[in-house]
């Protein structure tokens, strides 16, 4: 027979009532609340005995006194004096227990007991919860700003996608919060007015819970999808969290009982989890750094020309010169980087010719992925845009127009013109690949050329 | 704590400054407002511990001294003239309504 349970604290903080019926029904099934984290609610065997509770704000307690306060014992005995035994205590919230069923109960005006919840829960919960806000305000706000001026950068950032779908989680969990309590605390001042105190609606506060769950869930499994890497990300983003919220007890719990002064364990806790915080993020940033460089590519070989130091790569490349012409050099330099989220793969080559040969030539292109069929209009428009604008910058006429898409076998074609001469500037639009690309070549593109290339684009893996 | 919503007086707050007309422990108050009213008004602890506060703040009362965990108190002249006016109040809704009942009959 197990002695000692555990079960997982699901009330909102201000719920008393729920609280209280609670903790009743425990005693009257043998299971008597020893100690309360603010997590897990421990309970220990006892024989079934009928109790009343009585759920307490006392806002001037915190989790760090190491020993009641002068105060707290002249409230406590006040409570003892009419009967009311302390039970155990979490931050601000004092639990009470009573057998006699005709003490008078510890609070005899429901007003101020609703003005002194408000007080404690103003105390605990709107600092933090305005910063978490501000925080994740910004991050949703850069996100989506990301998401206009930086579109294709944005969505090839699985980090980015991933952090952004937190902070909406959060902010949406957050509002729920709050709209909850200011309810509730309506409703409490309402029937305050009457003489009564608020009933309970009864319902544990399990939304917030499967919220959360479904958040951790949501992290494990863009991060899951996003390789190996973001996995580690997403578990470290759950670890810290975890490591905040029940680590942050335990620690306090520990120098309470090392006897360490409020001030000294509110400094010491906070310190430690200041360099926690610190040294984790740190390590990621080293860790994604590091992975970064060495997922780029090193050069084949350099060469002097002209006093200066010329790197040559020979990156794969998705489409070459060579494709859809007779190349006029041996040799070239060809660079690739490729970036791939949840929603597209983005691709940015080149290839050049050497400085020192004098027959110069070359390709550079951008090649969109669209994974997720809802993001391609936006990232159309993004590069369109983008095109516009460089036309407008350069100032020498150029503009972007609409040309036959059927020789290039696409959807939509646009080239970019200075005057009435091409600048072999286009932008593809395919079935699920979206292409920009520059030719740097002596010639116009014949049609069969653009054709080639068409096929060849369309057919990316 | 807005003064202005004092400026009437609950039951529970009229008969905690009125033990405290003479100097007493928390605890007494306790006992003594059933008493006094032969059990029609009760004092729980919390709002009891939560008032005393509220009227030290308001300079309503004073703490006279601290033995140990028991802190005794006393009604400050403040006090007295909230505690006054409200007895004023009171004895002119009784007024009014004898005129109302009794002479206007």
């Amino acid at each position: 027979m197990k002695e000692i349970k555990k079960v997982l604290f699901t009330f909102a903080a201000y719920d008393y009532t729920g609280i209280e019926k609670y903790l009743e029904k425990q005693a009257s099934e043998g299971w008597m609340l020893k100690r309360f984290t603010g997590v897990f609610m421990e309970f220990s065997k006892v024989e079934p005995k009928k109790l009343r509770f009585s759920v307490t704000y006392f806002s001037k307690a915190t989790d760090f006194d190491p020993k009641p306060s002068k105060e707290q014992e002249h409230y406590m005995d006040l409570c003892e004096y009419t009967g009311w035994k302390f039970v155990t205590s979490c931050g601000e919230m004092q639990i009470f227990c009573t057998e006699d069923e005709y003490a008078t109960p510890l609070e005899t005006d429901p007003i101020m007991k609703v003005n002194n919840i408000h007080k404690t829960i103003k105390k605990i919960f709107v600092a933090p919860y305005i910063c978490l806000i501000m925080i994740t305000m910004w991050n949703v706000v850069s996100a989506f700003s990301g998401l206009i001026y930086d579109t294709i950068e944005m969505l090839s950032n699985n980090y980015i996608i991933l952090s952004g779908f937190c902070s909406i989680v959060a902010l949406l969990l957050i509002i729920v919060e709050f709209i909850a309590y200011f309810r509730w605390k309506s409703k409490a001042l309402k029937s305050a007015e009457d003489g009564i105190f608020v009933e309970s609606s009864g319902k544990t506060n399990f939304q917030y819970w499967v919220a959360a769950i479904t958040c951790i869930g949501g992290i494990f499994m863009i991060a899951s999808i996003g390789g190996k890497i973001l996995f580690c990300m997403g578990l470290g983003i759950v670890l810290i969290i975890i490591l905040i919220v029940v680590g942050r007890i335990y620690l306090i719990s520990f120098f309470k009982k090392l006897g360490m002064s409020k001030k000294a364990n509110m400094i010491l806790t906070t310190m430690i989890f200041m360099t926690l915080v610190i040294i984790i993020a740190v390590v990621t940033g080293i860790v994604t750094f590091k992975v970064g460089i060495s997922m780029r590519s090193k050069p084949a070989y350099t060469y002097e020309y002209e006093d200066t130091t010329y790197e040559v790569y020979h990156d794969e490349i998705p489409f070459r010169i060579e494709d859809f012409m007779n190349a006029r050099n041996d040799e070239y330099s060809t660079r690739c980087t490729t970036k791939s989220s949840l929603l597209i793969e983005y691709i940015e080559a080149s290839q050049d010719t050497r400085y020192d040969v004098e027959l110069d030539e070359g390709i550079e292109y951008t090649i969109v992925k669209v994974k997720s069929s809802f993001v391609y209009d936006m990232v159309k428009n993004s590069m369109y845009k983008e095109i516009e604008e460089y036309c407008e910058e350069l100032a020498d006429w150029r503009k972007i127009v609409k040309v036959d898409e059927n020789q290039w076998n696409a959807n939509e074609v646009y080239e970019v013109y200075a005057g009435e001469w091409s600048k072999n500037h286009y932008l593809l639009m395919f079935d699920e690949i979206i292409v920009e690309v520059k030719f740097d070549l002596e010639n116009e593109l014949t049609d069969q050329q653009k054709a080639i290339i068409g096929e060849k684009l369309q057919n990316l893996n | 704590m807005p003064r202005a919503k004092f400026q009437t007086l609950t039951e529970q707050m009229f008969y905690i400054l009125l033990c405290l007309k003479n100097e007493c422990y928390g605890m007494d108050i306790l006992d003594r407002v059933p008493s006094m009213t032969g059990g029609r008004v009760n004092v729980g602890s919390g709002t009891l511990y939560n008032l005393l506060e509220q009227f030290l703040e308001l300079k309503w009362i004073r703490e006279t001294k601290v033995e140990g965990r028991r802190r005794s108190y006393i009604i400050t002249g403040e006090g007295v003239e909230i505690l006054n006016k409200e007895y004023e109040r009171i004895k002119a809704q009784m007024e009014d309504y004898r005129r109302f009942f009794m002479e206007g009959m």
